[in-house]
């Protein structure tokens, strides 16, 4: 019977990985059995390529239109990473042992946040209360102490055979509480299986197998107790597929709310690199740390790097440590670099003890042709590849800034997580193709590359995948902005051979639809691909020349009975007349005369909204279709024969709206009004005083002369006279005192009168 | 009988307890090791016997991280200075006051930093009296706490050390880089003993500690108390030192854990600026409410109920208190509590808020 030798292992750790090489070379074992999916067995050989670069994970993903996945990391120093390494160079053959991931998935049902982390948790409730019962306020420092910094002055044998303690009773209070999950138990009888499977075909020569500290014991017993060839059930049909990806260092660390990861994989990187020297490399991070705060403008010197080695040694033999660790690390550099401020050294610590670096994968290794797009072009384009936020700046007048804009635009409409466009929350998406800079934050996390994998589905290029994207999007369509809308994405992304097909539909739709909102919308987003388009190099633009024309005269067409609607829906009908207003400028397009002639039905229609009707008229008087005497005329018709007040205050507010310090300099147009308010019986003006005071609210200190100027005309005053009284009105902090004192008073009045 | 004694007297005998059990390695001159300097502070469950068979629990003079305390302690094995900066009413003082205690036995070789402390306080001064008489002898110095510090390896205290001019901050340099103070007058320099350190203390809530120079900045490890954020934390130490102040003042009064907590939680969150759930903002007055003005706010109020009421602290006595702490620089900080009273407390149906609100609209 084959010796079957088990070495318990914490995930991602540097003295585990170290006992795992010494045992498997002192070993010589026939196979080299790893917790892991089964079915990534076939990407085993990557692991060994020389061009790999660590850290990388495998990605197990399904492939139906369901988001779950998994991530398995491994670095250099993951002992199963190592365990491979070292069972080729001894001739054993390696493998997975674990469930296949499609099983996982199925088993744990997760959602993609909950996948992240595989490995389990080192720093469950139990660890942590065997932590604090040992004297140590966290898991971490426990582990470092006991095992990280202890371990590598203990045989591989005395090591395994006290994590192996450590697991056990882990597992025992786990399993006092019940809280050993089915897939656990699933998990490690299919283990089980495994290894009996080993042994049977090699039952002469030593097997090892790495696992989970945890499931030491299940192990064990298992393959004691194992008694048939009983398949395991499982209705798993779940389609997946398993492939690697490159990792990050700051995915791997425990900030990224990966449970088994660990909070310094940098930090514990260089003590796998150090042979378990943490000493040396304590001095070697404080000198790093140093470098770093000097680059940043701090004072630091050599002289705090070796007041800040001396504390942390200090701080090691006071907390019953052989050498100091990360703790100490970061305790003597808040102390010493921080002057006692933590915050100061966030980013240091983040790049010397977390890391930024991203693994790559061996050329041999199938990536998917978006990977490889993606890759490709970032090195061309020489776009940071980094798991923390870097800022770049494009100039589009540049044509390699613009070639980046696209790469990033495209990678933005897929939804592939790398480039956040910085921008105002309240620009609009059709300025974006109006800008000649754009600023991007990048930062590459595994899940870029795993939704590359994903949209592979969709096309072999990132041109191909977006342009499927974009033509899926156009068959949904229901109105016409939502097409203009993808025409624009098309011109950020250049697709423009997909504008003909695009173009086919606008044409249906505008013909149909009735939505002066979305026609004017539609309106805007053409005339802005018409204006900006050649700046973006793009071709067929001209194509849509016909459709302004026809999408204006459509909008145009709808806007009279649009005008009917209340005062929520008219803002949105006040936007599109502006937009047909400024797309149309001082042209001379046939759509001018329509478009003047449907504001002049606005104006005469008594039930169109009161605030497009002012509104217009203020438009009509812009684009020179009436008079001075007129538009005064026309005001004070309105504001004489009407009946409602409230209508007339929405009136001025219209006229208001877009040339507001032209119109306060208007005699007529301020005399109608203060007769209109003059009239008005005192509770009617003050029901109308809000509606009042945002149109003459805010005025700059030139309008606000300019109004009391024209005040003092209509009032036969003294314009001085008349800005003393004026001003006070025109000041901020008095209205804004004058509002604190009717708040005190409206509180009066209903501790007074006991309302609610 | 003093009003207050000193941490090394009124903790003898847990010193002397430690000091029994003591069986770690000590640095030079320190009266006990690091690690049960650690359990002097931070306290322990288990037992120590006195020298005369008492058995007694070492009560925490600290709560919060025991990482500061541990950095603190590592420092003052090391030949840099300590520096315990803060807001006030974190603690500094009392820290500094009980770390000396258990390193050297003494925390009274104190210098108190002020605009006006000079030179002579830091080093040494002469009487004036016998030096006009005999010359400069040795009998007519007069040592500084430095310099005693420094002749007998035992930690030095300087309080409040921003509050000092830039100048003379910097006498601090050379005695903390070469540790000693040369006397020209006598011929002669007087060498730190091992054991010998220093214990700063800074105010952040002041522009002071930005002023420090880097080069006596360099001299020190820095070690921040923050104001203790963890409200169960908070009452417990406001519990406890509320007990032994008001022990010390002579009284017994009873005081409701209830109104501990509730007037935690109101410091926490006038601290804070929003209510403990974070639903709701709330200004934050101008003036520090720390620990140490609620600790002042609890013994103030038990004071009243002991001399003017019935011995037992009251809602009234507490709101009284409280703002007589928190008006004391700026009036209209009371504003402020109007509002919280009004936003905040108002809403809380449950006892005994309802009383707090009820005595805060009466006063206010």
């Amino acid at each position: 019977m084959s010796q079957i030798i088990f070495l318990p292992i914490r995930h991602h750790s540097p003295v585990c990985a170290f006992h795992v090489q010494q045992k498997i070379r002192e070993v010589q074992p026939s196979r080299v059995l790893i917790e892991g999916p089964s079915d990534a067995n076939a990407l085993l050989p990557y692991l060994l390529e020389e061009d790999l670069r660590l850290p990388v994970a495998i990605y197990a993903y399904q492939t139906d239109e369901s988001p779950h996945m998994l991530y398995y990391p491994l670095c250099e120093y993951s002992p199963e990473y190592v365990a491979i390494q070292t069972g080729n160079e001894v001739g054993a053959a390696c493998s997975f042992m674990d469930i296949p991931s499609a099983w996982m998935m199925k088993a744990r049902e997760c959602s993609p946040e909950d996948c992240e982390p595989l490995w389990e948790s080192g720093t469950s409730r139990y660890t942590q209360a065997l932590a604090r019962q040992q004297g140590f306020d966290s898991f971490e420092e426990f582990w470092e102490a006991r095992f990280e910094i202890e371990g590598f002055h203990k045989t591989a044998d005395q090591f395994f055979a006290e994590i192996g303690t450590y697991g056990s009773l882990i597992r025992q209070l786990e399993e006092q509480d019940d809280a050993v999950s089915p897939v656990t138990i699933q998990r490690e009888a299919y283990m089980v299986r495994e290894i009996v499977k080993a042994v049977r075909e090699e039952p002469t020569r030593p097997i090892v197998v790495i696992c989970g500290a945890a499931h030491l014991n299940a192990l064990e017993q298992g393959i004691q107790s194992f008694s048939s060839e009983d398949e395991l059930s499982s209705n798993v049909d779940v389609p997946a597929e398993v492939t690697l990806i490159p990792y990050s260092y700051h995915r791997l660390s425990e900030q990224s709310g990966y449970g088994a990861g660990n909070q310094a994989p940098r930090f514990y990187q260089l003590v796998w690199e150090a042979k378990g020297d943490t000493g040396f490399v304590v001095k070697k991070v404080l000198v790093e740390q140093l470098k770093y705060l000097r680059r940043q403008g701090y004072g630091t010197n050599l002289s705090h790097a070796i007041e800040a080695g001396k504390l942390g040694h200090t701080l090691a033999l006071i907390r019953g440590k052989r050498a100091p660790g990360l703790k100490e690390v970061m305790d003597a550099t808040v102390s010493c670099y921080g002057e006692g401020y933590r915050d100061r050294l966030l980013s240091c610590w983040r790049e010397t003890l977390i890391g930024s670096s991203v693994g790559i994968l061996p050329s041999r290794i199938a990536q998917t042709p978006l990977q490889r797009e993606f890759y490709s072009h970032v090195q061309q384009l020489g776009i940071p590849l980094e798991d923390i936020p870097k800022s770049v700046q494009l100039q589009l007048t540049q044509p390699t800034e613009q070639m980046t804009s696209v790469f990033l635009h495209r990678l933005r409409l897929l939804g592939i997580p790398f480039g956040t466009l910085q921008m105002n929350a309240s620009v609009k998406a059709y300025q974006l193709l109006t800008a000649v800079r754009e600023r991007w934050e990048v930062v590459w996390t595994p899940a870029t590359d795993a939704q590359l994998i994903e949209f592979s589905a969709y096309g072999s290029t990132l041109e191909e995948a977006c342009s499927r994207y974009l033509m899926k999007k156009l068959e949904a369509v229901k109105q016409i902005d939502e097409v203009t809308e993808i025409l624009l994405q098309m011109g950020l992304t250049q697709l423009e051979h997909l504008f003909p097909q695009a173009l086919r539909i606008c044409e249906s739709l505008s013909s149909e639809d009735r939505n002066f909102t979305a026609l004017s919308q539609g309106v805007l987003h053409v005339a802005t691909l018409l204006k900006y388009g050649t700046a973006r190099k793009l071709s067929h633009i001209e194509l849509f020349t016909g459709l302004l024309e026809k999408l204006m005269l459509r909008a145009i067409w709808t806007l009279l009975p649009a005008t009917v609607v209340d005062q929520e829906g008219a803002h949105e009908i006040l936007r599109g007349i502006q937009t047909l207003y400024d797309v149309l400028g001082d042209s001379k397009r046939v759509e001018r005369t329509h478009f003047i002639h449907a504001l002049n039905k606005v104006i005469e229609r008594k039930d169109a909204n009161p605030l497009i009707r002012g509104f217009s008229l203020s438009l009509l008087y812009l684009m020179g279709q009436v008079s001075d005497e007129q538009l005064e005329i026309t005001l004070q018709s309105w504001l004489r024969t009407s009946e409602q007040p409230d209508h007339m205050t929405y009136l001025i507010q219209g006229l208001f709206h877009l040339n507001r310090a032209y119109f306060i300099r208007k005699q007529g147009l301020i005399q109608a009004i203060h007769t209109f308010v003059v009239s008005l019986d005192k509770d009617t003006f003050v029901r109308l005083l809000p509606m009042l005071r945002q149109v003459f609210s805010q005025l700059s200190p030139m309008d606000g002369r300019n109004l009391t100027q024209t005040l003092a005309k209509v009032l036969d005053m003294d314009q001085k006279k008349t800005q003393s009284l004026v001003n006070p009105l025109l000041n901020r902090d008095r209205h804004l005192h004058l509002d604190q004192v009717l708040a005190a008073m409206a509180e009066r009045w209903k501790n007074e009168y006991g309302l609610s | 009988m003093a009003i207050r004694y000193p941490a090394e007297i009124r903790c003898q005998k847990e010193l002397e307890a430690l000091k029994l059990a003591d069986t770690y390695p000590k640095p030079q001159g320190w009266l006990l090791s690091p690690r049960m300097v650690e359990l002097f502070i931070l306290g322990s469950d288990q037992e120590f016997m006195t020298e005369d068979g008492e058995k007694i629990r070492i009560r925490p003079k600290y709560w919060g991280d025991r990482t500061l305390i541990q950095v603190a302690i590592a420092t003052l094995a090391s030949d840099r200075g300590l520096m315990l900066a803060g807001e006030p009413g974190t603690a500094k003082s009392w820290l500094s006051e009980h770390l000396s205690a258990a390193i050297s036995g003494t925390s009274q070789l104190i210098i108190q930093g002020t605009a006006g402390t000079n030179e002579d306080q830091i080093k040494y001064t002469w009487n004036y009296a016998m030096l006009i008489a005999q010359g400069p002898t040795p009998e007519a110095l007069v040592e500084s706490p430095m310099m005693a510090g420094m002749k007998k390896g035992q930690l030095v205290r300087f309080e409040e050390l921003t509050r000092c001019h830039s100048q003379i901050q910097d006498v601090m340099i050379s005695i903390l880089s070469e540790k000693q103070i040369s006397i020209p007058e006598l011929n002669t320099v007087v060498y730190a003993e091992k054991g010998f350190n220093v214990i700063a203390t800074a105010n952040t809530a002041d522009k002071g500690v930005n002023e420090m120079s880097a080069a006596l900045k360099r001299r020190f490890n820095f070690v921040i108390i923050p104001v203790l954020a963890d409200l169960e934390q908070e009452i417990k130490v406001v519990e406890e030192r509320t007990k032994e102040a008001v022990t010390q003042l002579g009284i017994e009064p009873e005081i409701s854990p209830d109104l501990i907590r509730l007037m935690t939680t109101v410091f926490q969150e006038l601290r804070r600026g929003k209510t403990l759930d974070r639903q709701i903002q709330i200004k934050k007055p101008s003036t520090v409410l720390s620990t140490a003005e609620l600790i002042s706010v609890m013994s103030n109020s038990a004071l009243l109920s002991a001399y003017f009421g019935e011995g037992i602290v009251g809602m009234k006595e507490v709101v009284r208190s409280m703002f007589g702490a928190v008006s004391k620089e700026n009036d209209a900080d009371l504003e402020v509590i109007k509002d919280y009273v009004e936003t905040v407390v108002r809403d809380r149906q449950e006892q005994p808020w309802q009383e707090f609100y009820q005595i805060c609209k009466e006063q206010l």
